[in-house]
């Protein structure tokens, strides 16, 4: 993607289960999980959300090469740390809806005249998009478009 | 015609004093939400994790490189994803160009995944 941040892998380590950005199989069939500082089953996630519903869950998570259950054992959000005198310290998290305010874009978003304008869809990687000349809106946000749009091979 | 409502710029000017108030009442909030972020219970970390990166093994400390504060973004890219979510991609496009200003603040910003390096 061209990025040029640090991006570790926690293979193998329990830190994404201690932070709870994972969950395992058993969490999902054991009743739900834990996420955002409270339970969750997995059918729940994003229903009512933007694109919701399951079928919009399976599209997005095509995306990632994956069916629903597989994609939902990975969540996103932050956690901040400190190191003081030898010591690591567990700060702040924040996940789901907390970390609107980190994804910059949205901030703009917020005071364009149509403001965030998701419904029926979600954004694709930066790659993605199809230049349009003429085309009203730049992205490809709804699903009846997204297939003319994204690049099918950059997924693999 | 817009079929949003519409003004003169004399209206617009009065409703956007107002909406100002409230732009101001709302920063002042968010500022007094970073604070108490900031006097929230430090919790001490003994566990070891051990994470890999580009330049080989490393442990949680080893991700400050010599800052005193860690930022960690849970990028979603589990080990079985063929590439990373679409959200957490757009989100990276906008810490990647300031992740370098914040390195020189004491702070040191990650991506962390749980997919192999070797995919990220």
């Amino acid at each position: 993607m061209g990025w040029t941040f640090p991006w570790a892998s926690s293979r193998g380590s329990d830190f994404n289960f201690d932070f709870n950005v994972s969950f395992t199989e058993d969490d999902q069939r054991d009743g739900g999980i834990e996420y955002n500082y409270r339970r969750e089953t997995v059918i729940e996630w994003r229903a009512g959300q933007v694109g919701g519903g399951a079928g919009a869950e399976a599209k997005i998570a095509a995306t990632t090469g994956t069916d629903v259950a597989t994609f939902q054992r990975d969540r996103s959000g932050m956690s901040a740390f400190a190191h003081e005198e030898g010591v690591i310290y567990y700060t702040y998290s924040a996940y789901s809806r907390g970390v609107d305010g980190l994804w910059g874009m949205y901030q703009w978003l917020d005071r364009a005249p149509k403001g965030r304008d998701e419904t029926g869809g979600f954004w694709l990687r930066r790659h993605e998009y199809e230049r349009k000349v003429g085309s009203r809106h730049g992205r490809c946000h709804r699903f009846h478009q997204r297939d003319s749009c994204l690049v099918q091979s950059d997924v693999a | 015609m817009a079929k949003h409502k519409t003004g003169t710029r004399e209206e617009w000017l009065a409703a956007r004093l107002e909406l100002l108030e409230a732009e101001k009442e709302f920063t002042r909030r968010s500022d007094e939400l970073a604070q108490r972020r900031q006097e929230l219970p430090w919790v001490r970390v003994d566990k070891e994790y051990q994470f890999e990166t580009d330049e080989g093994s490393a442990s949680l400390a080893d991700l400050f490189r010599g800052r005193t504060q860690l930022l960690v973004y849970h990028f979603m890219f589990g080990p079985d994803y063929k590439a990373g979510c679409p959200n957490c991609s757009a989100i990276a496009d906008g810490f990647n160009g300031f992740a370098v200003h914040l390195a020189n603040h004491d702070v040191m910003l990650w991506a962390v995944s749980r997919a192999p390096i070797e995919k990220l």
